[in-house]
């Protein structure tokens, strides 16, 4: 689906359902960003183990450089219609003293490029699949 | 800033060590194609270096090969549930299922401790 990433934006975002150890959450897909980047908060919640990460060290993100440990994350995309795909991915988060308030961002290098999708816009669907071509 | 790590050791076999200096450098200016492609050099000119080998798997991730669960359409109704009440709880932390609120919570913590740790719950902060 789309819609504003953060309240009182007006451009719309494609944001879709994802699932990291168990539970779901979302994640805004942004295709000029790198990795997969989310809140530490977010990721004691979902049970990410802060010690299998490398760092912690300076990592240039969507909102500039924020000091943060790199992470192997296994990522389950929801399908609604279809199959869901496993995707391993390059995961950013942020140390916990850094305020990341925006949502979870799939960025391109490390996360979008680890399978195929598709977008299409008038009727707000996300095409995604594994596998290589024939 | 520096771009080197403080309080992190890394191990320095023989040149190793610039090798790390430049991934870091370069992940902190946002040039992560060079970040992967020197540690996935690093990697097989220090097969034995851990750290190397970790930025390298880290950085340079397997393809998605294959489908693996089926569908679960109710995650839209959880998706609804966030456009709706969006400016009811804004800032909130919320769990949800199949489009009802579970949990409502000021912390990601709080709303661990409200449901439990249970699994199969849609989670996110209202942004």
């Amino acid at each position: 689906m789309t819609r504003p990433p953060v309240y009182g934006e007006s451009v719309n975002r494609i944001v879709i359902p994802i699932e990291i150890e168990g539970n779901q959450t979302e994640a805004i897909v942004d295709t000029g960003g790198i990795h997969f980047i989310c809140s530490s908060e977010l990721a004691e919640v979902l049970d990410v183990d802060p010690t299998n990460g490398l760092g912690p060290f300076l990592i240039h993100t969507v909102r500039g450089q924020v000091r943060g440990t790199l992470h192997l994350l296994n990522l389950r995309l929801v399908a609604t219609v279809g199959e869901s795909l496993d995707v391993v991915v390059t995961a950013v988060i942020p140390d916990a003293d850094y305020s990341w308030t925006l949502p979870s961002y799939m960025g391109y290098q490390g996360c979008l490029d680890r399978f195929r999708f598709a977008i299409d816009s008038e009727n707000d669907l996300f095409y995604f699949g594994g596998g290589h071509l024939p | 800033m520096s771009a080197l790590p403080t309080g992190t050791e890394y191990s320095n076999q023989e040149g190793s060590g610039e090798i790390i200096a430049a991934i870091l450098a370069a992940l902190a200016a946002g040039e992560h194609s060079k970040a992967k492609e020197l540690a996935i050099g690093g990697a097989e000119q220090y097969p034995d270096h851990g750290d190397l080998v970790r930025f390298a798997t880290i950085l340079n991730p397997p393809r998605a090969s294959r489908a693996s669960s089926p569908p679960d359409p109710s995650v839209l109704n959880n998706q609804d549930w966030i456009t709706k009440h969006t400016e009811q709880f804004v800032g909130c932390w919320v769990a949800l299922q199949n489009g009802e609120l579970v949990a409502s919570a000021e912390t990601a913590r709080e709303l661990k401790q409200k449901t439990g740790g249970r699994k199969g719950l849609f989670v996110t902060k209202v942004a």
